[in-house]
């Protein structure tokens, strides 16, 4: 497993030197301004026979054969923009093309990005690199130590070396050092290795409940949308009900459920999050609805009707293409939020539970010990630190995102 | 209108009736109870516990019976206004919880923070929509973006840390100190804005960001309207197209946005609270979730419910009010 | 070239990243100078001049005004230049898309920043302003008596009661009254360079000396403030010393100078409890409040129905006669045109084609274009089953090269036409045309 993480690391520095590389060596000199052609200079005709003369062409007389022969050839090479229609002469970006160059025009995304990029790296790769600690592991060093004794016996000088074995009970609150790159926390455990495991977990759990919110809130907004009447009815209310129970009380209440229940440790966060998932589809299914029914009433949605569409015709080429922008942006917001709200359970205590790592946990140890607060920055800091990453990560590429996505863009 | 809004109340009471059903299932659900808990911490103790007495003791906190019939005891209770009394302090939970060292410190340290956020945030989503792509528009855009990613938990121990432990600048946590006995009412002042300050900042620096995109993007919308060009054409400076013409428009969505606050200014905020040991109704609610004390659990929530459908409400009674467009009907 | 051979057949209406990033880098940099420029402070002289021809009220010459767009520069105005005569309306008419609406927003330098921008040219304008002392405050005409001598009055102060100093009555020089009632300050006659003017100081010809009316009647209304609201703005801004009552008066007057019928009403009345129709009058009637010398009309009626129109139509006919000013008519309607304009601009992806007397346009059109667009017309007269149309799309102007750009649509093609572009050809005093056609006519009506 660890090796396949290390292949794709591999990979990926790989495709990423190669299109620098490539970059570095196709910029050609001849760029013009702005995007204006290539050749735009006065003398058209003369220059289009000279570079047609080398084929053997001799000067015709009037312009309209020049472009005849010229296409004849089919050297797309030799047609200057001045021959080719005018339209043809605009270059234009591709709409997909368009959203990604906006995208990645604003320096917040790519910040973003990176950001991004770089925890999943440390997180997923991390630990195949830096494998000396493992996520539970304490160190319990053993600390070999002996104490000398002389002893006299009838003249004979003997000397008795006693080996006293001494288990250190557990290195905890250690000092950053070539050993532990971050210390130890109060378990004596490894903090550099726990922020690996304890970022895996956090973000796969807001991605799978992520998932799960938009699968919900698509599915059930989608049908409330579309079909209207009495379907529309019930999941509205519903989504009333389940919008007025406030969320943190709601999940203590249910973590405490769970918690008596004898929920397996390992799967305890994946259930906790699952259930914060049905409570919170809500918001985007009301974000799916009102979006179908708006464009519903675009005039070709009713031109798509008009010309007899199947159904699914409508809805997946028509519709959903249209909602996509919307739900991606507030899917990488809610991917933030959802981060937070991991945290703020393990925090709580009620969340991912020591000795299992997450980032939640890790701060957790503060709400009681505040000469840990005080002393060992190192063993709250980074994981604090990590949370706040991710979810300006999150942030920064949803912004990027509303912006790029925005049809009524200045510019 | 009047017919509107009855109509609208009828719905609400549905919806409660719903979120409190849902509540008080859950809270069924918790095996753990808060009977249990201290049948749990007699028996340790070494006294025999006998079923009788289990019963009898379940019945005394009103969790005999099935889930069925506790709830509609519990839903008869309320429409006599009887929130039951809590399991731990064994006080009306009503009482307990409208006290002015609960809801009243919430309220105060909600409500500085909302006039702040305000204060704040709608200045600089103008500046930053009419600056649009310039560097204030990036620099604040960035701030206000690293103020809705902090874990509230996480900068409040930082707070805490930085300025009350290492700087000694606030009181570290709680309401007041205990070991100073106050003069005259400006030290006492004094001590209770050292307290408060810490918690106010958190708040307000979590909540100013989303305010302040909001401004933003409704103010990008509304300048790029075409009514603002006729503004402009007319004759009017830029800081009049902008503070009469354009902000007008924008004023509506923050000012029916305004009644969606109304939940937050009452509700508490738990973590804050928590972190900096403040008594208000959001660490009490806390408290009493951990314990399973179902009367303040169920009172506090459907407090919460309650408001959040009130603030739905008032909202769109606002838009009718602020928007000339909009009739409700 | 190589570069193209390269990339594959599909890609080559695309622009590659590069060259997308080399055309924002370069954007960028023009649109900052643009911008700073738009924003410095100039001393008056940098802008005032003179104008060519007295009888003008508006000189446009050489306009560039483009779009800094990721795809290209877009040369919405390339080249512009016209005049309008005093007391005359001029109309533009082309294609949607081919910068006449660009043009009139040069004109009240409302360009969209920092994309749209004022490249180059120059549009010289002439005002009648109120004349300025060095504090910037206008200089009021004091009440002479047959003698010459200012006659003076006692001070009053903000309640209109007399002022008193040590038991004296305070003395100033009574100002000169017009019929409302308002005071009437000294005025001269000033030519401003718009396209060279700081935009701060276009707060001093918007709407007071000239005014323009959109032609989206039912969005360029503020939804939240009453038509009153609105129009009294207008007053209150534009005419010294007017109070909320006179602005009130003034505002009414001018919602039934535009033939509303019930003006009291619809001066309480929010935008959208009005139809198009009205909403496009109340439009006008702001743009009339500030009594401009010019008005920029642009489609004001393209989104009404066509007994509205008619009625607008008369409405502007009838308006310029009354404020005595000159009308800049912005519309694809031929008809409307024909109607309304002196003198006729005819205009073709950015650049003037043809201009000309309204007449001359209309009986004796040179390029092909404006005929094709005279044949597309539906009349009653002609016989032809189908309408004429002119094949193909008014370009894109991103990357034109330099040939006349109506080649490709163009039946009446010749050889001279792949060169470059035509210069204007004048074909009589008043009658230019940009077609290689007519280069020969042109030198015989020299000599």
């Amino acid at each position: 497993m660890e090796y396949l993480y290390l292949m794709i690391l591999t990979c990926l520095l790989v495709l990423a030197i190669a299109y620098f590389v490539n970059n570095k060596r196709s910029i050609k000199p001849s760029l013009s301004f702005a995007g204006v052609n290539r050749s735009q200079n006065g003398s058209f005709t003369l220059k289009l026979s000279k570079t047609s003369g080398e084929n053997g062409q001799t000067e015709t007389e009037t312009t309209a054969a020049t472009t005849e022969t010229v296409e004849q050839e089919g050297g797309d090479q030799t047609v200057t923009d001045a021959e080719k229609p005018l339209d043809k002469n605009v270059r234009l970006l591709s709409p997909t093309r368009m959203v990604v160059r906006r995208f990645l025009r604003s320096k917040l995304s790519i910040v973003g990005l990176v950001m991004l990029i770089s925890l999943f790296v440390f997180c997923w790769l991390g630990p195949v690199v830096y494998n000396r600690w493992g996520e539970i592991e304490t160190e319990r060093g053993v600390f070999p130590d002996y104490t000398k004794e002389i002893v006299y016996d009838e003249n004979h000088e003997v000397e008795y070396i006693q080996l006293i074995v001494k288990y250190k009970e557990i290195n905890s609150l250690a000092a950053p050092s070539a050993e532990h790159l971050l210390g130890t926390d109060e378990q004596g455990m490894d903090v550099f290795t726990r922020l690996m495991y304890g970022g895996r977990l956090s973000l796969t759990i807001s991605f799978l409940a992520v998932f799960l919110i938009s699968f919900l809130g698509i599915v059930l907004g989608g049908l409330a949308g579309y079909y209207g009447g009495w379907v529309d009815n019930l999941i509205m209310r519903i989504c009333d009900v389940l919008m007025c129970l406030p969320t943190l009380p709601l999940m203590l209440i249910i973590g405490t459920v769970l918690d008596s229940n004898g929920v397996p440790q390992d799967w305890y966060i994946y259930l906790l999050m699952g259930i914060l998932s049905i409570f919170s589809w809500p918001g985007m299914a009301r974000l799916v609805r009102g979006q179908i029914l708006y464009l519903r009433e675009q005039e070709y949605m009713v031109a798509a009707e008009a010309m007899g569409y199947s159904t699914g015709r409508k809805i997946f080429k028509h519709l959903v293409p249209n909602i996509m922008p919307q739900i991606i942006v507030s899917m990488t917001l809610s991917l933030g939020s959802m981060i937070l709200y991991e945290s703020t359970l393990s925090y709580l205590g009620l969340g991912v539970r020591i000795p299992y790592a997450s980032w939640g946990t890790m701060v957790s140890i503060i709400s009681e010990r505040t000469d840990i607060l005080q002393n060992n920055f190192n063993v709250w800091g980074p994981p604090g630190i990590c949370i706040i990453i991710a979810v300006l990560g999150f942030n920064f590429i949803g912004d990027g995102l509303i912006d790029a996505l925005d049809p009524k863009q200045r510019r | 209108m009047f017919k509107y809004i009855l109509k609208r109340l009828g719905i609400s009471i549905l919806i409660l009736l719903g979120v409190s059903i849902i509540l008080y299932v859950l809270l069924r659900c918790m095996p753990s109870d808060f009977v249990e808990q201290k049948i749990l911490a007699l028996a340790t103790n070494g006294v025999t516990v006998t079923d009788e007495f289990v019963e009898k003791m379940k019945a005394s906190y009103g969790l005999d019976g099935t889930i069925l019939q506790g709830y509609f005891k519990w839903l008869f209770n309320v429409f006599r206004l009887d929130f039951g009394e809590s399991f731990i302090s064994h006080r009306e939970v009503l009482s307990d919880i409208f006290r002015a060292d609960r809801i009243g410190t919430s309220f105060f340290v909600a409500a500085v923070a909302t006039v702040f956020e305000f204060l704040i945030a709608i200045p600089l989503g103008i500046t930053a929509a009419t600056h649009q792509y310039s560097f204030r528009d990036y620099a604040v855009t960035v701030l206000v973006l690293i103020g809705i990613s902090l874990p509230s938990f996480f900068f409040g121990k930082v707070l805490q840390d930085v300025f009350a432990y290492k700087l000694r600048l606030f009181s570290i946590a709680g309401m007041t100190d205990a070991n100073l006995s106050f003069n005259n009412p400006w030290d006492e002042f004094k001590d209770y804005i050292g307290h408060m300050a810490l918690p106010i900042f958190t708040v307000t620096l979590l909540s100013i960001g989303g305010r302040m995109r909001m401004t933003r993007t409704n103010m990008l919308e509304v300048l790029n309207a075409d009514y603002i060009r006729t503004a402009r054409a007319k004759g009017l400076s830029e800081s009049k197209v902008i503070y009469k013409h354009a902000f007008r428009n924008t004023l509506i969505p923050i000012v029916t946005g305004l009644a969606g606050l109304i939940p937050s200014l009452f509700s508490g905020a738990m973590i804050t609270e928590q972190v900096f040991k403040l008594t208000g109704i959001g660490s009490y609610a806390l408290n009493a979730m951990t314990q399973g004390d179902i009367p303040v659990i169920m009172t506090y929530n459907m407090f919460l419910a309650t408001l959040s459908v009130l603030g739905v409400l008032m909202s769109d009674l606002m838009y009718g009010l602020v928007d000339p467009r909009v009739k409700l009907a | 070239m190589a570069m193209n051979s390269n990339s594959k057949k599909s890609d080559r209406h695309y622009l590659t990243g590069r060259e997308v990033r080399e055309i924002a880098k370069q954007n960028a940099k023009e649109m900052r100078r643009l911008e700073k420029e738009k924003n410095r402070k100039l001393p008056e002289s940098a802008y005032v001049t003179k104008m060519r021809d007295d009888g003008n009220i508006l000189e446009i010459e050489n306009l560039h005004s483009y779009f800094f767009t990721d795809q290209g520069v877009v040369k919405a105005v390339n080249g512009v230049s016209f005049n309008i005569p005093v007391n005359s309306t001029v109309g533009v008419v082309g294609e949607s898309g081919c910068g006449k609406s660009v043009t009139s927003m040069s004109v009240m330098r409302l360009l969209q920043g920092p994309t749209g921008q004022i490249v180059e040219g120059s549009i010289r304008f002439k005002a009648f302003d109120f004349k300025r002392d060095e504090k910037g405050k206008f200089i009021p005409v004091y009440e002479r008596d047959a003698n010459g001598e200012v006659v003076m009055e006692q001070a009053t102060d903000k309640k209109g009661k007399p002022m008193f100093k040590n038991g004296e009555p305070v003395m100033r020089p009574k100002q000169l009254r017009d019929e409302n009632g308002m005071g009437v300050y000294e005025k001269e006659e000033k030519v401003f360079d718009i396209a060279k003017m700081p935009i701060k100081e276009m707060y001093r010809l918007r709407g007071r000396q000239m005014s323009m009316v959109f032609q989206e009647p039912m969005t360029s209304l503020n939804p939240i403030f009453t038509i009153g609201d609105q129009l009294d703005e207008v007053t209150l801004l534009h005419v010294p010393g007017a109070d909320k009552k006179y602005a009130k008066k003034h505002s009414i007057d001018m919602l039934n100078l535009v033939g509303i019928a019930m003006p009291e009403r619809v001066y309480a009345a929010y935008p959208h409890e009005l139809s198009g129709g009205m909403r496009q009058r109340v439009m006008i009637a702001m743009a009339l409040a500030g009594q401009p010398r010019l008005i920029i009309a642009d489609e004001p009626t393209t989104a009404l129905d066509v007994t509205i129109q008619a009625q607008i139509l008369t409405l502007f006919n009838d308006l310029k006669k009354k404020i005595n000013g000159s009308i800049l008519l912005i519309t694809h309607d031929l008809g409307v045109i024909a109607e309304m304009a002196d003198y006729v601009v005819v205009m073709y992806a950015g650049r003037i084609i043809e201009q000309g007397t309204a007449s001359e346009i209309f009986h004796k059109p040179c390029h092909p274009y404006t005929q094709g667009l005279q044949k597309s017309k539906p009349t009653m007269k002609s016989n032809e089953e189908k309408l004429f149309n002119i094949p193909g799309n008014v370009p894109n102007p991103i990357n034109m090269p330099d040939h006349c750009y109506f080649k490709e649509r163009c039946s009446k093609c010749i050889g001279k036409c792949s060169g470059e572009y035509p210069g204007m050809y004048q074909v009589s005093p008043t009658h230019f045309v940009a077609c290689h056609l007519y280069a020969s006519e042109a030198e015989n009506a020299k000599q």
